[in-house]
């Protein structure tokens, strides 16, 4: 290998520093040439341009890994917060949030067939039950019973879900506040 | 030799021949390479890191036809000297300490 080789291998195998760091270890190298005179002797001493040049990117990776210990933390957050932003800003987005709306719409719309069933069925047993008093009382009042039990049931649903949605929205409300 | 030679060692020789005189690479390499054994491919490194650290600076005289880097210590680097000189002399007494076979001081 010559003085020309062995820098020109070097410079390659540091291309990806800083400019100024390659431009720093060339000249060092450079000179080293210069002033030892004998290359033959430096590029034994040397080694191998690619040992060299691992020695030289170490200590750069050294040297910047030890500084941004305390600013990788906030930087993770501020990535976390820009991954969010991004996610928002998305036309991504758009549909997701269209699919959503429509899902809770349709939630609330079964929610209110049931509701409804159950108040038909309810009513239904109840009239039933009413003009069954004239054939048999214990059928009527069975009736009456599972009817009421069943009104029942449909406040105590309501009543649920009301209470759940109040808290949905201060729980929401909260997170955003905070 | 069977005593591993530490960064910080190697550091300190750096900055007791730069804290003498201002001095160019190759010859500070050749002085350092007569006290320890150490290849030329460790000490740029070393040379960088000190330069980075802000306890030497670099200038350039004319030699030649060529420019020869001169490395020059700062203020920073003379007070980082004198540290490592303090920790080296206490680390060399107690080293002697033990190895001469007398007591603590």
């Amino acid at each position: 290998m010559t003085r020309d080789r062995f820098l020109q291998e070097l410079k390659y195998r540091i291309g990806y520093l800083p400019k100024e760091e390659q431009d720093a270890a060339m000249a060092y190298y450079i000179e080293y040439f210069e002033e030892a005179g004998n290359d033959e002797a430096v590029l034994l001493e040397l080694g191998s341009p690619a040992e060299v040049a691992a020695r030289i990117i170490s200590d750069y990776n050294a040297r910047n890994d030890s500084l941004p210990v305390q600013q990788v933390q906030p930087k993770a957050h501020k990535n976390l917060a820009g991954v969010f932003a991004g996610i928002l800003s998305a036309p991504l987005w758009i549909p997701l949030l269209f699919v959503a709306g429509i899902l809770v719409l349709v939630l609330l719309f079964v929610l209110f067939i049931l509701f409804l069933v159950l108040f038909v069925v309810a009513a239904a047993l109840l009239k039933a039950a009413l003009s069954a008093f004239l054939i048999s009382i214990p059928t009527a009042l069975f009736g009456i019973g599972a009817s009421v039990l069943l009104f029942g049931l449909l406040i105590l649903a309501i009543y649920g879900m009301i209470c759940g949605t109040r808290a949905l929205i201060h729980f929401a409300a909260q997170r955003k506040g905070a | 030799m069977a005593f591993q030679l530490g960064s910080a060692l190697l550091e300190a020789c750096v900055l007791a021949i730069v804290v003498r005189e201002d001095v160019y690479g190759y010859k500070l390499t050749q002085e350092i390479k007569q006290i320890i054994d150490v290849s030329e491919s460790t000490l740029y490194p070393v040379l960088r890191r000190l330069q980075k650290d802000g306890f030497l600076d670099t200038y350039d005289q004319p030699y030649q036809g060529r420019n020869r880097r001169y490395y020059t210590i700062t203020a920073a680097g003379t007070a980082r000297f004198k540290q490592f000189w303090n920790q080296w002399n206490d680390f060399r007494d107690n080293v002697d300490r033990v190895m001469n076979g007398r007591d603590k001081a």
